[in-house]
């Protein structure tokens, strides 16, 4: 278990980390999700041993990992936001260096790079140099590094950061099968979708804080946000402001020309009772789709924002 | 220490995977060694190896001066018989050999007769010593002969000097030089400890900083941190990485000296060996430098200008350039600050002044010094973030 209590961090007056407490339970994948700035990069760099923290301690399987860092890295992967790879050299050197800082050698070393190679579907481009890959290819082959000596703990830090959907897809199916072996996954993102579709519980982060965690259900829940209700029709955005923000029961998302979403609050008259009165009214719609509650709608109750922003 | 020797190894690994770092290791060196060597005054030879010029001047001109100049072509001199006004005239003469009128009579009546070499002023007395030497084999060899034809009953006085035979000299003259040499360093025995200690510090300074800046803007220090090796490893890993390499330009550059000063004539003095050791401990006391420098600068292209930057001054004042000798005393005190100036004064110590690997050792604790002074500052800037 990977557990982490008081954790703080400032750069000179920007509390980067803010007292974070959370817990990450064996063979789970835990999403870490927030905004650009919000700390999810400093806190991994605490977790994996890359920054000393101001205060707070992280311990992994009890061990303290600025007492007993050789101990708990041995059982960690560390995926970086960055592709932190030798373009230089081949796919297998590159391997074959880093496995061997994680006391892997001779035979063994070769059969878990060609094992590894071909988990994230390399095994044909093991020798050529890293500089010819595609984006996506880098990306698989820094996820390969931290999976290489089989860690207990493989942190992921935004490992689908700019490449295509179908790559970033890849990576999520890796990383769906690392932690069906029983590997414990913590996966930071400021993707909603990768963290809704990938992850058993989720903590969500701004400015440094925790503003809640659990599983999408409980998120959803906890925040009092029903099914969103997707409008779309010949109104403008002055008008369905005024009219949807004044009906009980619904919070205003977003209204765009022709759009607007709302969410319907689990405390309210429901869905059955709003929907009628939104169709009702002056305003011309055309389409109304209804959707699970999200991530996104308890983003933007948590925060009073989209996580975009 | 096995992840120490991991890290230095890959970097080795690294870096010669880079063509143009391995062209500025190994190719360089040599093609500006041999450049400057030649055109700073060519061979290193020895004294005693040396081709040397010398004009003659033969007032006698008979059979006796003539057999003297005939084993004096046998000697390794580029001799020039010149009349005497014509040697009054030219300018090319560096030193003149002056056979006096009636050299023949004197020596067959067995009076004495002198032969007079005058050297040209501010020639190389070294050379003029060698000249001195090879005229007196000459002249040795030609008394032997003349010893041998009178054993054999043979008057020269009336036969004269019988021709050269086959059978081996009755007087054999080897000459060395005892004691040390004490001119400047000129030619080769300035340039390949020169450009040795310059590119050397050049790949340690450039290349090895501005790779330690890549690897961390690529986030390969953080990834480094992250695995099971300490901050003192990763440093001490970079440190050695970055002495491996410059161990290994050190080694090919000395291999080569050594084949060149046995197939030519270079000579460079005390031994290329000691100059390798006296290398080595440069090359360790530099390459904590590097890695002080790419721990100072965010971007590898800065790391590399800078070092580029620093390389040149170091070589220009520390005496790899030009010797340290020529140079004004203020300027001599300055390169004593210097580790480029201390692996200078040890090479030419060992080049061109006999020194032994012992009497040198005061300089080679002196760059140790250096090295724990830039370890300290590389212990202190290597960041990963």
């Amino acid at each position: 278990m990977i557990k982490i209590e008081g954790l703080q961090k400032s750069y000179g007056e920007i509390k980067a980390v803010d007292g974070i407490d959370l817990e990450v339970h064996d063979g789970e994948i835990f999403g870490l999700l927030g905004p650009n700035g919000a700390g999810k990069t400093t806190t991994i760099s605490m977790i994996s041993g890359v920054l000393k923290p101001d205060a707070g301690r992280v311990t992994i399987d009890d061990a303290d990992i600025w007492l007993e860092p050789k101990k708990v890295k041995r059982s960690l992967g560390v995926v970086p936001q960055e592709i932190a790879v030798y373009e230089d050299l081949t796919a297998r050197d590159n391997l074959s260096f880093w496995g061997s800082l994680h006391a892997l050698r001779g035979k063994n070393l070769r059969g878990r790079i060609d094992d590894a190679l071909g988990r994230v579907g390399l095994a044909d481009r093991a020798d050529s140099l890293v500089k010819t890959f595609s984006g996506g290819m880098k990306r698989r082959l820094n996820l390969c590094m931290g999976l290489l000596h089989r860690p207990k703990f493989l942190l992921l830090d935004e490992p689908t950061v700019g490449i295509d959907p179908q790559a970033r897809l890849s990576i999520l199916e890796i990383v769906r099968e690392v932690a069906g072996a029983g590997t414990t996954v913590l996966y930071t993102t400021h993707y909603m979708e990768e963290a809704q579709e990938l992850c058993d519980r989720i903590a969500i982060i701004d400015h440094g804080k925790i503003l809640t965690i659990g599983t999408l259900d409980e998120l959803t829940r906890q925040s009092g946000e029903g099914e969103v209700l997707k409008l779309i029709g010949s109104f403008d955005e002055m008008t369905a402001t005024r009219f949807l923000s004044g009906v009980p029961g619904v919070k205003l998302l977003r209204v765009m020309e022709d759009t607007a979403m709302v969410s319907v609050r689990t405390d309210g008259p429901g869905l059955l009772a709003v929907l009628p009165s939104i169709l009702e009214s002056d305003l011309t719609i055309d389409d109304v789709s209804i959707q699970k509650p999200s991530l996104q709608s308890v983003f933007i109750s948590l925060t009073g924002r989209e996580l975009r922003d | 220490m096995r992840s120490v020797f991991i890290i230095a190894l890959h970097d080795l690994r690294v870096t010669l995977r880079d063509r143009s770092a391995v062209m500025w290791m190994f190719l360089l060196p040599l093609v500006f060694a041999t450049f400057f060597g030649l055109v700073m005054g060519g061979s290193a030879g020895a004294p005693t190896d040396a081709t040397a010029h010398l004009t003659v001047v033969d007032l006698d001109g008979g059979p006796m001066s003539r057999a003297l100049l005939a084993e004096l072509q046998d000697e390794r001199l580029e001799v020039v018989e010149l009349d005497p006004d014509e040697a009054a005239a030219s300018k090319e003469k560096i030193r003149t050999l002056i056979i006096p009128e009636a050299f023949g009579h004197a020596v067959l009546s067995g009076t004495q007769s002198i032969l007079r070499l005058e050297k040209e002023p501010n020639t190389s007395a070294e050379a003029a010593l060698v000249v001195q030497a090879r005229i007196v084999r000459a002249a040795t060899r030609l008394i032997g002969r003349m010893i041998s034809a009178e054993s054999n009953g043979i008057d020269l006085q009336i036969s004269g000097l019988p021709e050269r035979s086959e059978a081996p000299s009755m007087v054999t003259v080897e000459t060395s030089f005892a004691g040390r040499r004490n001119t400047a360093p000129s030619g080769f025995s300035q340039s390949v400890p020169g450009h040795a200690t310059m590119f050397v510090l050049l790949i340690a300074l450039t290349y090895g900083a501005s790779g330690l800046a890549s690897e961390r803007r690529a986030g390969i220090l953080r990834r480094l941190v992250t695995s099971p090796v300490s901050r003192e490893q990763i440093i001490a890993g970079k440190i050695l990485g970055r002495l491996v390499v410059a161990g290994l330009q050190v080694t090919v550059l000395m291999g080569v000296a050594a084949v060149a000063q046995k197939f030519t004539n270079l000579d460079f003095g005390t031994g290329v060996f000691q100059m390798w050791v006296v290398l080595m401990v440069y090359a360790a006391s530099i390459a904590p430098l590097g890695v002080a420098l790419g721990g100072w600068f965010n971007e590898p292209e800065r790391a590399a200008n800078v070092g580029l930057l620093i390389t040149m001054a170091m070589a220009a004042f520390g005496g790899c350039w030009w010797p340290l000798e020529f140079v004004s005393r203020p300027l001599q005190i300055l390169a004593l600050a210097l580790p480029t100036g201390w692996t200078m004064r040890s090479l030419h110590g060992l080049t061109s002044f006999g020194h032994t690997l012992g009497e040198i050792t005061p300089s080679l604790g002196i760059l140790v010094l250096f090295g724990f002074l830039f370890t300290v500052l590389a212990i202190r800037s290597l960041r990963v973030e």
